[in-house]
């Protein structure tokens, strides 16, 4: 018995110790989470006015321009589509990569119904290993900022997708698979297709309402040109703060539920740990007692 | 358009980054370099789109006197005297580090003599170029009124 005592004393210490990196896991987690929430906020007000600019072109221009129609397949090729999804770097973060996993699995099965052919761009160490270890091809990979993303991060992804996507013999379309911050406690994982322009896809409706009739200095096609890099520039810097933000809040969400989980394994252990005592103390008195009595039985005997 | 209305009119201006809003405000008057040339912007101007180089942006007649910013190139936008000034990096003549300017200056000096032929590398050289420039002009501007 008294190996059982100390077994469970042992199992306790250990999950202290694990409930206590949990817990401070947690707390930075919470602590991120507001500084992440407001670079979220500062950099919509961009966000907005470049897409809205955007939109006023795209909408003004009778011009097809290659950015924004949806190119014709070349006779006997399939098209293909840039599917980037955004991870986190890592893990401790509940279901956060699984699910925005699994939305990009479903999209590039709904690609490949429609007869084009997924081109995998990957952010995040977890999904550079989810898909290292299923030996699937990635056209590009960028690790290392999934926490906190800066500006030319972002930049530096969009820019090699807008390459491939310039090149004649590159990509048609451009998907980005995301979590989108919602709320502390809800975060969903989204997909958008940014390239070609999808109008009904501007998540705010124009603020100010309809655009009055610009005037493009120098053409609407120059301006387009010009706006439609910043533009997918900034849907990725956003996307990116908002996975952030909801991977700092799935991974204090997944903490709180390890640190409580932790909490009631030691209550539980304890619990057993003082019965263990107690049958251990009980034992004691009862061998002692049986062994008196045995002792006075000896006596009773032989007197 | 501009004549209906009676008394000063002032202009909406805000001044957008990539990562935060540096500046709003009401402005008499702005100033910016666009593609086809500096541009002036009164209230009731008709409303415009167009692209700006990597320049300073005057803005005169803010509540605090004239401001000057400098944009890493963006977009100029006009509709019913709001004017948004959009750029991936603004910065007021404060936020100028000139040690940083300098440097990027020369590397961008560098960079478009090693350009070659490359006319997008030289382009980025050039507009890195302007960019440090107008901050160098900026805060020699600041420093020669303090």
């Amino acid at each position: 018995m008294g190996g059982q005592l100390r077994v469970y004393r042992r199992r306790i210490a250990s999950v202290k110790a694990t409930k206590q990196i949990t817990r401070a896991q947690e707390l930075i987690a919470t602590a991120r989470i507001v500084k992440a929430q407001q670079k979220v906020a500062a950099s919509t007000p961009y966000a907005e006015e470049i897409t809205r600019a955007v939109s006023a072109v795209a909408s003004r221009s009778n011009a097809t321009h290659p950015l924004t129609t949806e190119k014709a397949p070349a006779p006997g090729t399939r098209q293909k589509a840039a599917v980037v999804v955004v991870t986190s770097d890592r893990g401790f973060c509940g279901g956060y990569n699984t699910n925005v996993l699994k939305e990009a699995e479903q999209l590039m099965q709904l690609l490949r119904e429609q007869g084009k052919e997924p081109v995998r761009y990957v952010v995040g160490r977890k999904g550079v290993v989810y898909n290292n270890f299923r030996e699937r091809a990635m056209a590009g990979t960028w690790v290392g900022f999934s926490d906190n993303p800066a500006y030319e991060d972002a930049r530096e992804v969009a820019d090699e997708v807008i390459e491939a996507f310039k090149d004649d013999n590159g990509i048609d379309e451009i998907h980005l698979v995301s979590t989108r911050f919602i709320s502390m406690l809800s975060q969903q994982p989204t997909t958008v297709r940014i390239l070609p322009l999808q109008y009904e896809e501007t998540t705010e409706p124009p603020p100010g309402g309809v655009f009055p009739l610009y005037e493009f200095e120098p053409s609407p096609e120059k301006v387009l040109d010009a706006l439609l890099p910043h533009y997918v520039r900034a849907r990725m810097y956003n996307a990116f703060l908002q996975a952030a933000a909801s991977e700092h809040a799935a991974r204090r969400r997944a903490m709180k539920s390890a640190t409580d989980n932790a909490g009631d394994l030691i209550d539980n252990l304890t619990r057993l740990a003082n019965a263990a005592r107690q049958a251990e103390i009980t034992q004691e008195i009862s061998e002692i007692v049986g062994g008196a009595n045995a002792l006075a039985d000896a006596n009773v005997g032989s007197d | 358009m501009s004549d209906q209305h009676a008394g000063p009119r002032r202009l909406n201006v805000s001044l957008v980054a990539a990562d935060r809003k540096v500046w709003q405000g009401t402005a008499e008057m702005i100033v910016a370099r666009t593609t086809e040339g500096d541009t002036g912007v009164l209230p009731g101007h008709q409303p415009i789109l167009s692209i700006l180089l990597p320049s300073v942006v005057a803005i005169r007649g803010t509540e605090e006197g004239n401001l000057e910013a400098v944009v890493s190139g963006g977009f100029l936008s006009v509709a019913r005297d709001d004017v948004s000034i959009l750029a991936e990096s603004v910065l007021l003549p404060t936020e100028i580090d000139v040690t940083a300017a300098r440097q990027l200056a020369s590397e961008a000096r560098t960079a478009e003599h090693a350009a070659g032929d490359d006319r997008t590398a030289r382009d980025q050289a050039d507009a890195d170029l302007r960019f440090a420039e107008a901050q160098l002009r900026v805060a020699g501007a600041a420093n020669a009124t303090h």
